[in-house]
C-alpha cells in the first residue's frame, strides 16, 4: 500500500509540474475555473458534513483536501 | 460517543485548511439542518445536525467567522460484540447531545493567507479542545497554489477506573451518569491527536484544476469505545475493548474537475488512498456531475465506492478464529464495525436554487442567496460474516442522509 501511495503521489506531482511547462492560464481564461462548479470545497459546511457522517462509519479519514477552490480566480 | 472525534477531526481540518482560500470573501451565513439515519428494523439510529456559521470581513485583509453545530443523537446500539448475541435484547438505547461552537480567524497579506481556528466540543462523555492553523500561497499566475495545516486536540474521554486490571479484567461503562464530575469509580482518559496536511492545487487548462492532498495523523491516547464489551473463551469472559493506545494513519487524495462549457457543466473525480499503523488499508473512488439546468437551478449527481480491509486485531465472530474461539490477538480484541473489512456505495443529488442580485438593491444588502436540498443513500456490503452491529444494515439501504441549507452572502 505504502508504495502504491508513492507512485500515485509522484503521479500527481509530475502532472502538476507538467502543467507547470505550459504557458500560464491567463486570469481572462478562467471563466469557468471561477464557477462555484469548479470549486471542489465551494461549500465547505457541506463537504464537513460529508466527511462527519462518512468518517463515523469508515475506519479512515483525513486528508480530504486542503487547498479549498484553489483555482486563483480571486 | 458516537460521533465525536471524527467530527472534531473534520472540523479542524475544513476549518484549517478550507477557509484558507479567498482573496476578499463575501459576508456570508450559513445554516443547515441535517438528517441521518440508519432505518434498520432492529438498533434503529437518528441523527439531528444543526449548523449555523458565519464569516465576516473586518479589515481589507482580515476575516473572522464564526459557528455552532451539535448532534442530537437518538438510538440503540448493541454493547457486546460476540456470535450469540441476541441483536434487539443486546442493544442499548441511547440519547446524548454534543454542542460544538467554533471560531476563527484568517489573515491575507498579498498572494498568502493564514488561517487559526479554535474549536470546543463537549457531549456527556467526551470533550475536545482543538487548535489549527493553515498557511496558503499562491504561486506562478494564481495556477499553482500550496497549503499547509497543522492541528491539534486536547481530548478527555469518560472511562470507568480500571486502574491495575488487566485487558481481559476491564469493565466497560454503563452509562455516562457522573462523567466530568468527579464521581467515584469513573476516570477520564486523555486523547491527543496531532494533523498534518500538505495540498498541491494546480490549474491544468482553462476548464481543468486539480489537487492532490496528504496527510498524517497521529492518535495517541484511549480509544476504545468505553461502552463496547467483546465476548471471548466461548463467553466465559466479557471484557471491555482494547485497542491499541497510538494509531498513526497517512492518506493521500487527487482530484480533477473537469468544466464541460456547452453543457453547462463539471464532472469531478476523486481517488484516495489510506493505511494506518493497525492494519487497516482502504482506498476511494468518487464521480460526481454538476449541471446547471436553468441559470437559477444547479443540480448535481455523484457515486462514490469506497472499501476497507480489516485491522490486524480484528477477528470476526462468524470465523473460525474468532475472539471466541482463540481469544484476543496479543492484548487486543474489538467489537467495532470500523475496524472490520467493508465496502460502502454511495449516490446522491442536490438541487440549489440561486438567486443572484444584478444590481445592488435588488435583494436589499445581499448580493446572493443560495437555498439547496440534498439526499445521500448509502449502502453497506460487508466482507465477512458475522461482523459488529449487522442488524443495523439489514437492508438494502443502510443509511440515508438527507440535508436542507441556506445561504446568505453580501
Amino acid at each position: 500500500m505504502t508504495r502504491s501511495i508513492c507512485i500515485w503521489v509522484a503521479l500527481a506531482l509530475s502532472l502538476a509540474l507538467g502543467a507547470c511547462g505550459r504557458h500560464a492560464v491567463r486570469p481572462d481564461e478562467k471563466e469557468f475555473l471561477a464557477d462555484r462548479i469548479m470549486q471542489g470545497d465551494y461549500d465547505k459546511q457541506d463537504v464537513a458534513t460529508d466527511q462527519h457522517v462518512l468518517s463515523n462509519r469508515e475506519g479512515a479519514s483525513g486528508g480530504y483536501g486542503a487547498g479549498g477552490g484553489g483555482c486563483g480566480c480571486n | 460517543m458516537q460521533l465525536r472525534r471524527a467530527l472534531a477531526r473534520t472540523a479542524a481540518v475544513l476549518v484549517s485548511l478550507g477557509a484558507v482560500g479567498r482573496a476578499r470573501a463575501e459576508d456570508r451565513v450559513d445554516f443547515k439542518l441535517n438528517y441521518f439515519t440508519e432505518p434498520a428494523r432492529s438498533q434503529k439510529l437518528n441523527v439531528v445536525i444543526p449548523q449555523l456559521s458565519g464569516s465576516f470581513d473586518v479589515h481589507p485583509n482580515v476575516s473572522l467567522s464564526v459557528g455552532y453545530d451539535a448532534d442530537i443523537v437518538t438510538g440503540a446500539t448493541p454493547r457486546v460484540y460476540g456470535s450469540q448475541i441476541d441483536a434487539v435484547s443486546s442493544a442499548t438505547k441511547f440519547h446524548d447531545v454534543r454542542h460544538a461552537p467554533h471560531a476563527g480567524a484568517e489573515f491575507r497579506i498579498g498572494p498568502t493567507a493564514v488561517d487559526v481556528g479554535y474549536t470546543f466540543s463537549t457531549e456527556n462523555d467526551y470533550r475536545s479542545h482543538q487548535l489549527n492553523t493553515a498557511a496558503k500561497v499562491d504561486l506562478w499566475g494564481k495556477n499553482t497554489t500550496l497549503a499547509l495545516g497543522y492541528s491539534r486536540n486536547w481530548d478527555k474521554v469518560c472511562d470507568v477506573d480500571n486502574a491495575g486490571a488487566t485487558p481481559l479484567e476491564r469493565q466497560s461503562l454503563s452509562n455516562s451518569t457522573g462523567c466530568f464530575s468527579s464521581t467515584k469509580g469513573l476516570v477520564l482518559r486523555g486523547v491527543s491527536i496531532n494533523t498534518y496536511s500538505a495540498s498541491l492545487t494546480q490549474v491544468f487548462h482553462p476548464v481543468v484544476v486539480g489537487d492532490v492532498t496528504t496527510s498524517f495523523e497521529v492518535i495517541d491516547g484511549f480509544q476504545s469505545n468505553p461502552y463496547r464489551r467483546v465476548r471471548l473463551f466461548s463467553g466465559t469472559v466479557e471484557a471491555q475493548e482494547a485497542v491499541p493506545l497510538l494509531r498513526q494513519r497517512v492518506s493521500v487524495q487527487a482530484r480533477l474537475r473537469f468544466a464541460v462549457p456547452r453543457a453547462k457543466g463539471a464532472v469531478h473525480m476523486l481517488g484516495r488512498f489510506y493505511s494506518d499503523t493497525w492494519g487497516i488499508k482502504s482506498a476511494t473512488a468518487e464521480l460526481s456531475w454538476e449541471q446547471y439546468v436553468l441559470p437559477q437551478l444547479l443540480l448535481s449527481v455523484r457515486g462514490r465506492f469506497y472499501q476497507q480491509g480489516r485491522a490486524v486485531f480484528y477477528r470476526d465472530a462468524g470465523e473460525r478464529n474468532s475472539y471466541e474461539s482463540v481469544g484476543p490477538v496479543g492484548q487486543y480484541f474489538t467489537g467495532d464495525r470500523e475496524m472490520s473489512p467493508f465496502r460502502d456505495y454511495l449516490v446522491g443529488a442536490r438541487i440549489s436554487y440561486l438567486k443572484f442580485a444584478s444590481e445592488k438593491g435588488k435583494l436589499g444588502r445581499l448580493t446572493s442567496i443560495d437555498l439547496h436540498a440534498k439526499v445521500d443513500f448509502i449502502g453497506y456490503q460487508a466482507l465477512t460474516k458475522l461482523p459488529p452491529n449487522l442488524p443495523r444494515s439489514d437492508g438494502f439501504i443502510d443509511a440515508i442522509v438527507a440535508q436542507l441549507g441556506l445561504a446568505l452572502l453580501w
